[in-house]
């Protein structure tokens, strides 16, 4: 364990869109805040290397049997990766869809106006 | 080295206008470009998110932008902009297409070119007017980094073999220029019917099809007699994949074996004209579960010296210089990133060197012609 003062709390925005990024230990990491609380995540997708932390974050399109209403769970936080569009629970790192890559997230607690990342 | 094959740019309104002639000034300044959608969001594609420029566009926006985040910063060496259709594909009235399309070149070479010698373009023609088309081709062909004839609509009224089309091909022969089709504009903007069999639904059915239409194209433009016609004429698949190509040569030629009476101006198989006259580009490139799969079809298309890289930047599934397997081999890898395209463009390469040696034409001194 090894817990570091990463951010200030204020730094986060509230709606999530956009992470406060800090490099800890030579690694670049986004700091989100959404409805799940406070996220690290490692600025790299498993897919194709992008800086996944400068996606933009949405709710989930859940998924449905076809033909049932579309519906959409703006409880549930996905990052969709700047490219080509891959999409993981910010809750998990899981991604949406059926593959074997996940985002690498840090343990993240907020204490006294600072944000702590356990590396 | 690492030469690009497409890449996108967009020149404002406002710029083009300055070249546009009447009446057509006029009606774009009031009414912006008029429009041909299939009631696909195409902003579902979209660019990356992180190709932005400070003031807020994507990177295709701004030349001294894209020259920094993806020349610079990728290391690429040479770049063919690819422009954008949205202007003109599909757009039923000729006259209209074909001004429109001489101003976006116009203004193409003196908006974009003098940011970098590294980027070369393609030239934008009305394929609703063949006539008209080739007359621009001889207009701006000899301009040495002019180095292909951007054909945004495979998907038109009329398939892209057939004689309407020859007084192009003819003109683009003649000048050295390679055709550069691109297809993500076929389907969602110069066609209401999105994909092959009608409407496509949204985005990912219709770019997922994007082979279906380039099948079509190369049927066409083979079983017309189109390269035993104009043997020089090199036509670029952009954007549209790899790996349905083997199985349309060995089809196609099965077909032609049985039914040569049918296209009996043909003198060697099918696929031989597909190799000598036909190239591919990477981007999107597929990516199967098993990668010696896609090394294998590598193997079967002769990618090492049919297949180019493109980016495809600034688009969200543009892909980065390194995507290729590694399996494929240093020697393929490097004919695959450079010397593929350097040989197809190398007339042009070649001219705009003498000219930047001599202190012409080449390099940030292009003014509109």
């Amino acid at each position: 364990m090894s817990w570091q003062r990463a951010v200030r709390s204020s730094d986060l925005s509230a709606d999530g869109d956009e992470p406060a990024m800090v490099t800890l230990g030579g690694k670049t990491i986004g700091v989100f805040r959404t409805g799940v609380g406070v996220t690290a995540v490692l600025d790299y997708c498993p897919h194709a290397g992008a800086p996944v932390c400068r996606g933009r974050v949405e709710g989930f399109t859940v998924i449905t049997r076809p033909g049932e209403p579309l519906q959409y769970d703006s409880s549930r936080p996905v990052l969709i990766c700047p490219w080509h569009h891959f999409e993981f629970f910010l809750e998990s790192g899981q991604p949406v869809m059926p593959i074997k890559k996940r985002l690498k997230l840090y343990p993240a607690e907020e204490r006294a106006g600072w944000i702590y990342i356990d590396l | 080295m690492i030469f690009d094959c497409d890449v996108h740019n967009a020149t404002p309104l406002e710029v083009i206008l300055d070249y546009l002639d009447e009446p057509y000034r006029s009606e774009l300044a009031r009414f912006g470009y008029r429009k041909l959608d299939p009631g696909i969001r195409w902003e579902d594609g979209g660019s990356r998110a992180d190709a932005k420029a400070p003031d807020g566009r994507h990177g295709g926006w701004d030349p001294g932008w894209m020259v920094e985040d993806h020349l610079d910063r990728r290391g690429i060496a040479q770049v063919v902009l690819s422009q954008t259709s949205r202007p003109t594909a599909g757009i039923p009235d000729p006259d209209y297409a074909a001004a429109v399309s001489r101003a976006m070149n116009d203004s193409q070479i003196a908006y974009w070119l003098p940011a970098d010698e590294r980027l070369l373009t393609t030239i934008c023609v009305a394929l609703q007017d063949p006539q008209q088309a080739a007359a621009e081709v001889e207009r701006l062909g000899d301009h040495p980094r002019v180095v292909a004839v951007g054909v945004f609509a495979t998907a038109h009224r009329i398939p892209l073999g057939q004689r309407f089309y020859w007084p192009l091909f003819e003109a683009a022969e003649k000048q050295g220029l390679p055709l550069h089709l691109h297809p993500s504009t076929t389907s969602v903007i110069a066609s209401t019917a999105s994909m092959p069999t009608g409407m496509a639904t949204n985005y990912l059915q219709s770019h997922t099809v994007l082979p279906q239409f380039y099948m079509s194209d190369l049927v066409s433009m083979v079983l017309e007699g189109v390269f035993e016609r104009f043997p020089g004429l090199k036509v670029i698949l952009v954007e549209g994949g790899i790996s349905w190509l083997p199985h349309l040569m060995w089809r196609m030629d099965k077909e032609y074996l049985a039914l040569r009476h049918q296209a009996p101006y043909l003198t060697r198989l099918p696929s031989d004209y597909v190799h000598d006259n036909v190239r591919l580009t990477t981007q999107p490139i597929e990516e199967p579960r098993k990668t010696e799969h896609l090394v294998q079809i590598f193997d079967m298309v002769d990618a090492a010296h049919t297949v180019m890289f493109a980016s495809d930047y600034p688009h969200y599934d543009a892909d980065e210089p390194g995507i290729l397997p590694k399996q494929l081999g240093e020697e393929t890898l490097e004919r695959i990133y450079w010397h593929n395209a350097a040989e197809l463009f190398g007339a042009k390469l070649n001219a705009l060197a003498t000219a930047v040696a001599t202190g012409g034409h080449g390099a940030g001194s292009d003014a509109a012609p």
